[in-house]
């Protein structure tokens, strides 16, 4: 028979190929399914992060969809709230970043790789933000009575909202209203009127911390840090939950922000752009300490959950 | 010159549909319950009310009041499944007490016609491709995972996929044939898919294009024509399919042309759904015009994907002839004496169900609310194909191993073994995250998360955080179900998977225990929680392949 072998085309052997590929198919669904490192490679990690990440450092999961697991692992202290559900991370300094299945994060690009340390799975990278700004004051950390003053002005009066530790947390699902805080100034004209830290989900549905600001009808909202260390700017981000208003075409959020009763800047928010960013320069000559007050208000006020994030920098 | 199929072909194609409805029916209990089908259960309840209702009050429950009681339940779908998951249940469940679950007993229905569906893979490959080819169409069939997954489901994903492959067969049988058996068979199934699912309004398109396509074929190879020019088929599902529809459906017998309407409006403007594809999360049109194309290869197996291709190609060049026994050896085949006009009408007529079972993803206006589930109709005709392929790829082993002198290897079952392992292996570990499934082609379950391809829908992981809820839930405690229906989480409570004393609310502020499905556009709700329960560390974290898919919370 091994005359024969070469009776037909060679080109015939490419038959082959054929259950090789069945194999080939086999044996990469058993490589992937086992790649992606497992709740217990995440909860081993933990001390070595604990080691590397110091005080103030942000984490930072790669790929995106494996945060849970490593907030699950790490919990709070490494994983604070704050963090994860930061408006960006231009105002951290350092971050770790733990990398799995070779991916990194896209929001740390650009920024200088201190040290690299592979640890099973996983490859943690220090890193510097090249362009780092020290944020002197966030806003969301100071929503309390003696550093907030929340007020409506109808054109006329003002009317203080008062503020309560313990109000009912409610939430209204998925198509309904974000989250109210127990913690929150109560303004007039139902629950949803108040000032309050909450969270909101932007273009990408991700979580951003911000300060709730219900624009209230027939007045304005003054939101008054009086006491705020002046720096250069002033930035942040403002929206309302991308996936209530994405579709939707109402007045815009006027909002405006004044140092020490002047106004030093303005925007209008629309409903389908998300939760997008605002920059204003603080003039030269401003006292060390200044009063900040941010204005919300809009046409079409009903209904209109509008959150914003500010930091003094 | 017959084509008909030995018996103890018959018989193995059974025994293959049996060992799948085994094979789901033992699987079904670790397999949550999705949310439609909680919407089903609550349905069946409310037509076994009705027929309950016949047997004590006739009158009362033909009057308009009495149908319209029980049967504007979940009137935007027909009624053929939801009253055969009545049946089931009060059958298996209540009086026979065979099924364990009522959950169980309402899926069983769900599980036969899916088992049917492989039998009939097998029984329709068989008879044109060849007996291994039948029973390796069948097997890659059983072993799409996605079809794994929806052929547990009291839904109508399946059924209809299985139905409609039934009412084809008979069609192709019925141009064999100058019996009227066939056609008139064809238009009384038809009625029953019409009963089964919406997406049967297509497919009268697709024996047009069949007939019009044969026709063609005739013109233009100057044939005479030895058919009619309209299929008898074709009249009898006009005439029997509508009536049927109509006879089966009691919410129709009154305002009979009203309510079609309102079916026929509910449909065309279906509300659109959110669905992550490539990292963006659709809501409206224009839908990507690739989505079809790559979630079909992004879940199904390469290699059933390739057979199918050379089994097409090679149809097309004219490979229609010897056919193989499992064993290896030469068989004559049953197909060789027939007529090679009658197995290409039979083979045409799988090219036009895979086009028209994709056809809507032509459209950038159709709206992608249920991912691959809404081209299920195409899979068994590429399952037809990928047994042509298996057939076409054994014949060349077979040859190449004559010509080695290796005259005792077991070549075809050799070759089927090896190009169906993988899609049996996959569909094994799929289970129970069906719908997070992908295949090694986008990266396997992590691949596609990285790819940003939908993760899961419909609730259903619920199941794979039973163990963890019932563990450390409060007595009594009420649980945030998220995007799982009351009702499944209620049968999930009946079929004792979930404590009894564990209220399912979806209340995120009245809840102690909090479960999250992930998909982007549900973020917010995990957001909520995190405020309500003051936390963002999960309590538990459902993964598939070390991918999270859902999670719970529990409050501080």
């Amino acid at each position: 028979m091994a005359g024969s072998r070469f009776v037909t085309s060679p080109w015939r052997l490419l038959w082959l190929l054929a259950p090789i590929a069945g194999l080939v198919e086999l044996g990469a669904h058993l490589y992937f399914a086992g790649r992606a490192p497992r709740e217990t490679d995440f909860a081993e990690l933990k001390s070595e992060v604990e080691r590397l990440r110091n005080t103030g450092e942000l984490v930072v999961i790669a790929p995106e969809w494996a945060e849970p697991l490593a907030r699950k692992a790490f919990g709070e202290e490494l994983m604070p709230l704050a963090d994860v559900a930061r408006s960006d991370a231009t105002g951290y300094e350092r971050a770790l970043e733990i990398g799995m299945l070779d991916q990194r994060s896209p929001e740390l690009s650009g920024w200088t790789e201190l040290a690299e340390e592979r640890d099973g799975p996983f490859l943690l990278r220090t890193l510097k933000n090249p362009h780092y700004e020290a944020v002197r004051y966030a806003f969301n950390e100071h929503v309390r009575p003696s550093e907030l003053f929340v007020v409506e002005w109808n054109g006329e009066a003002e009317h203080n909202c008062d503020f309560t530790p313990r109000a009912r947390v409610t939430a209204g699902g998925l198509g309904g209203h974000v989250a109210y805080p127990a913690e929150r100034f109560r303004c007039s004209g139902g629950e949803a009127y108040f000032a309050g830290v909450t969270l909101i989900d932007d273009q990408r549905y991700r979580p951003r911390r911000c300060l709730y600001a219900h624009p209230p009808v027939n007045a304005v909202l003054h939101l008054r840090f009086p006491n705020v260390p002046a720096g250069k700017k002033l930035r942040g981000y403002g929206g309302q939950s991308f996936l209530l208003t994405r579709d939707g075409n109402a007045a815009p959020i006027e909002f405006a922000i004044f140092i020490d009763g002047h106004e030093i800047g303005r925007r209008d928010f629309l409903d389908q752009q998300g939760f997008s960013p605002f920059e204003f320069a603080i003039g030269r000559g401003a006292p060390e300490r200044v009063e900040v007050t941010f204005q919300v208000q809009s046409k079409s006020p009903v209904g209109r959950e509008f959150c914003f994030a500010a930091e003094m920098r | 010159m017959s084509f008909e199929t030995p018996r103890a072909d018959r018989k193995l194609g059974l025994a293959l549909g049996a060992l799948y409805v085994a094979l789901l029916y033992v699987s079904a209990d670790s397999l949550g319950y999705a949310r439609d089908e909680g919407f089903y259960f609550q349905s069946a309840r409310a037509y076994r009310g009705w027929f309950d209702l016949l047997w004590s009050d006739p009158a009362s429950a033909l009057s308009r009041a009495g149908v319209d009681r029980f049967w504007v339940v979940n009137h935007e779908h027909p009624s053929l499944m939801k009253v055969l998951f009545a049946f089931s249940h009060q059958l298996f469940y209540e009086r026979l007490g065979w099924i364990r679950e009522a959950g169980t007993a309402y899926r069983l229905p769900g599980m036969v016609l899916s088992g049917l569906g492989v039998a009939l893979i097998h029984h329709w490959g068989s008879r044109i491709s060849g007996r291994a080819a039948g029973f390796v169409g069948a097997l890659l069939f059983a072993c799409m995972p996605r079809v794994f997954y929806h052929a547990h489901l009291a839904c109508f994903d399946l059924p209809v996929a299985s139905v409609w492959l039934f009412v084809a067969y008979l069609y192709a049988r019925s141009l064999e044939t100058s019996s009227r058996g066939y056609v008139w068979a064809t238009g009384l199934c038809y009625g029953l898919l019409l009963d089964t699912k919406h997406n049967s309004w297509l497919f009268p398109a697709f024996l047009v294009m069949h007939v019009l396509a044969l026709n063609l074929g005739d013109l233009l190879a100057d044939r005479k024509r030895t058919r009619p020019l309209v299929p008898p088929a074709l009249i009898a599902i006009a005439l029997l399919g509508p009536p049927v529809f109509v006879l089966l459906w009691p919410w129709l017998w009154f305002d009979t042309w009203h309510r079609f309407l309102g079916y026929v409006q509910f449909h065309l403007q279906h509300e659109y759904y959110n669905m992550e594809f490539l990292g963006q999360t659709y809501w409206k049109p224009p839908m990507p015009m690739g989505y079809a194309w790559l979630m079909t290869l992004a879940t199904l197996p390469a290699t059933t994907l390739g057979l199918a291709l050379i089994g097409g190609v090679g149809w097309l060049r004219g490979e229609r002839s010897t056919t193989l026994s499992p064993s290896g050896a030469a068989a004559p085949g049953q197909l060789a004496a027939n007529p090679a006009a009658t197995t290409a009408a039979h083979e045409l007529l799988w090219l036009f169900g895979i086009l028209v079972g994709f056809a809507p993803w032509w459209s950038q206006n159709t709206p992608i609310f249920g991912g691959t589930k809404h081209w299920l109709t195409a899979y068994p005709f590429l399952a037809l194909f990928a047994g042509q392929g298996f057939r076409v790829v054994a014949i060349r082993l077979r040859a190449i191993a004559l010509e080695f002198g290796l005259t005792r290897l077991p070549v075809v079952s050799l070759t089927a073994t090896l190009l169906s392992a993988g899609a049996v292996v996959m569909t094994v570990h799929s289970h129970p995250y069906g719908l997070s499934f992908y295949t090694p082609l986008v990266g396997g379950a992590p691949g596609a998360a990285t790819l940003g391809l939908n993760r899961t829908f419909w609730g259903y992981t619920t199941g794979s955080l039973a163990g963890f809820i019932n563990e450390n839930a409060a007595p009594g405690a009420s649980v945030f179900v998220h995007d799982t229906a009351l009702q499944s989480w209620d049968m999930m409570r009946a079929d004792g998977r979930i404590r009894s004393d564990l209220e399912g609310t979806l209340s995120i502020a009245d809840s102690s225990m909090a479960l999250y499905h992930h998909e982007p556009h549900m973020g917010r709700v995990e957001y909520q929680i995190w405020v309500a329960y003051d936390t963002q560390t999960p309590a538990e974290i459902a993964c598939y392949d070390g991918v999270p898919v859902a999670w719970v919370y529990q409050r501080k």
